[in-house]
């Protein structure tokens, strides 16, 4: 029963159809039976449960083309508070994990997985999970505190663009409903890594909505989705990798249409000691009808992000964002927000034991050459 | 001036009086730092009979270890000076580093971190009480306990 409340709470009449689905009183229980439940699941030898908690807090400020802002971005005032509570439970074989969002933008459950482990390395997954395109979607999730920068790279920006993304709405499937293998096979010092998922993608409204879990009526379509990586050192965070993903996503706005995405990609990450580089590459083509008009479109897309540390607690790093595409790209036309070019420079200082404050300066190009700058402050946290 | 010059010649006293004692204190420390010897330890009816130290870092890591097909699960003794020699000298990370690696891991995996305990009695208790589970220790600390053995050296500095 409890699940079947997918709210993002938007601005003017969408807000009233929200909160027709959504209740906080149950959001709130449904918390707490969590909270108190793993502990109580995890009572066993051979099992564990972990409760994290990744509160944020932001403040921004922006100049430039400032275009009206979508209910998921930094409002004009700039602030956004959230907190993601992770909770993880496992016993023998079976395995449990959920991530809830609460924010000033949305409240949603962004994973809630039951697992079936084969054995330590190897799980299969039924539920809602991050879609494993890359590594950036799949390390960090909801956690700011666990992600270097404030910001996301906008190609791997969450549909609704929340969880500390202030900026504009994803353009590919970031959050899935399915099944999902995943596992790894060890070489030596190294490992060979897979996910495999299959499930129901996003359907295209206002921007691309995820297919909630035990809810239905909203018209979801299937969705393929796989990875394969290399670690050489599976005690090192270095690692490189494809991915693809296909999704049909059928379009619930007053366009209309029908349209398949192909998604294809590389993923590479360097760690040193004070040191991390790493980046993603995307090829993305959407086939079929928009607005009664079938046409096949491009996007290509990468980032790079580099990070040092110059001392133990402050970390510099800087990351740089492009995109290409057709200019007459009527899906793209969707996401107004949508750069075709970020540059991104900032300074985390960690603090106390798992606290972290973060200022983070980003100058963004439009893909219709129009320009804004962005100034961030955030404080980020785990308490475990 | 004579008592601007006494007033200065006395912070300087003092001041020195306060380097030396810092020096003392701070050698004083660096000298256990120094004397810590440090085992990684198992219950006697633990299957682990030996792990070598890049075992060990894959283990505390979240890698996946098995010995004689049982998973073997580590604990954390948080006492500051065994944590702080064991995460430099074995792990080769900083305490934030280190955290904020398993948070990700199990953020990432939903596989539980570490267990956290802060006292040897407590260590002693879960180990005797989960033979698959492994911890490091100082020596002597093990020696006064029953039920435990060494299954490695993992930090051995004579003072």
């Amino acid at each position: 029963v409890y699940f079947s409340w997918h709210c993002k709470i938007q601005q003017g009449k969408s807000i009233k159809m929200a909160l027709n689905k959504f209740s906080k009183w149950r959001f709130a229980l449904l918390a707490a039976v969590l909270a108190a439940g793993a502990p109580a699941m995890a009572q066993h030898n051979h099992g564990g449960n972990s409760i994290l908690l990744f509160p944020h807090l932001i403040v921004g400020q922006r100049s430039g083309d400032l275009r009206p802002q979508t209910a998921s971005s930094i409002d004009e005032v700039g602030r956004e508070a959230a907190v993601s509570l992770f909770v993880s439970a496992e016993r023998d074989n079976l395995r449990f994990l959920t991530e809830i969002l609460l924010s000033n933008f949305e409240k949603d459950i962004e994973r809630f997985q039951f697992g079936y482990a084969f054995d330590v390395r190897n799980t299969l997954w039924l539920g809602r999970f991050h879609n494993p395109a890359g590594i950036w979607n799949i390390e960090h999730h909801h956690g700011s505190y666990l992600q270097t920068s404030i910001s996301r790279p906008h190609i791997v920006s969450y549909e609704d663009g929340g969880g500390g993304l202030p900026i504009g709405e994803g353009v590919v499937p970031m959050h899935l409903t399915g099944l999902l293998l995943e596992g790894s096979r060890g070489f030596g010092a190294g490992a060979v890594n897979y996910e495999i998922g299959f499930a129901r993608g996003p359907a295209l409204g206002d921007a691309l909505e995820p297919f909630p879990i035990l809810q239905t009526s909203v018209p979801g379509k299937e969705t393929f989705t796989a990875r394969l990586g290399y670690k050489p050192d599976e005690t090192s965070t270095t690692q490189l990798g494809v991915f693809a993903t296909r999704s049909s996503i059928p379009v619930t706005n007053p366009i209309g249409g029908d349209f398949n995405q192909s998604l294809f990609g590389l993923y590479g990450q360097l760690s040193g000691e004070s040191t991390r580089l790493f980046g993603e590459w995307f090829d993305i083509s959407n086939q079929g009808s928009l607005g009664g008009q079938a046409r096949t479109d491009k996007l290509n897309a990468w980032f790079l992000q580099g990070e040092y540390r110059i001392q133990e607690p402050l970390t510099a790093y800087a990351r740089v964002e492009r995109s290409s595409s057709n200019p007459g790209d009527p899906y793209l036309a969707l996401f107004a927000q949508f750069p075709k070019s970020t540059n991104v420079l900032g300074l985390r200082w960690d603090f106390m034991a798992n606290h972290a404050l973060t200022l983070e300066y980003s100058a963004n190009t439009r893909r219709d050459d129009s320009q804004f700058n962005q100034l961030l402050l955030q404080w980020a946290a785990v308490f475990k | 001036m004579i008592l601007t010059a006494s007033s200065a010649l006395r912070w300087l006293q003092h001041s020195v009086l306060a380097l030396l004692a810092g020096f003392v204190l701070c050698g004083n420390v660096l000298a256990q730092s120094d004397a810590l010897r440090l085992v990684l330890v198992a219950s006697t009816s633990s299957p682990v009979e030996n792990m070598s130290a890049l075992e060990v870092r894959r283990l505390y890591l979240g890698v996946p270890v098995t010995v004689a097909g049982q998973n073997i699960e580590a604990l954390r003794y948080t006492e500051h000076q065994a944590q702080e020699v064991f995460l430099q000298k074995v792990l080769f990370m900083s305490l934030n580093a280190y955290e904020r690696q398993i948070v990700t891991h199990t953020f990432r995996t939903g596989r539980p971190k570490p267990e956290e305990l802060g006292h040897v009695a407590g260590v002693t208790e879960a180990l005797l009480g989960n033979p698959q589970a492994v911890s490091y220790l100082p020596e002597e600390e093990v020696r006064k306990a029953r039920g435990l053995k060494i299954v490695g050296k993992l930090w051995n500095v004579a003072p």
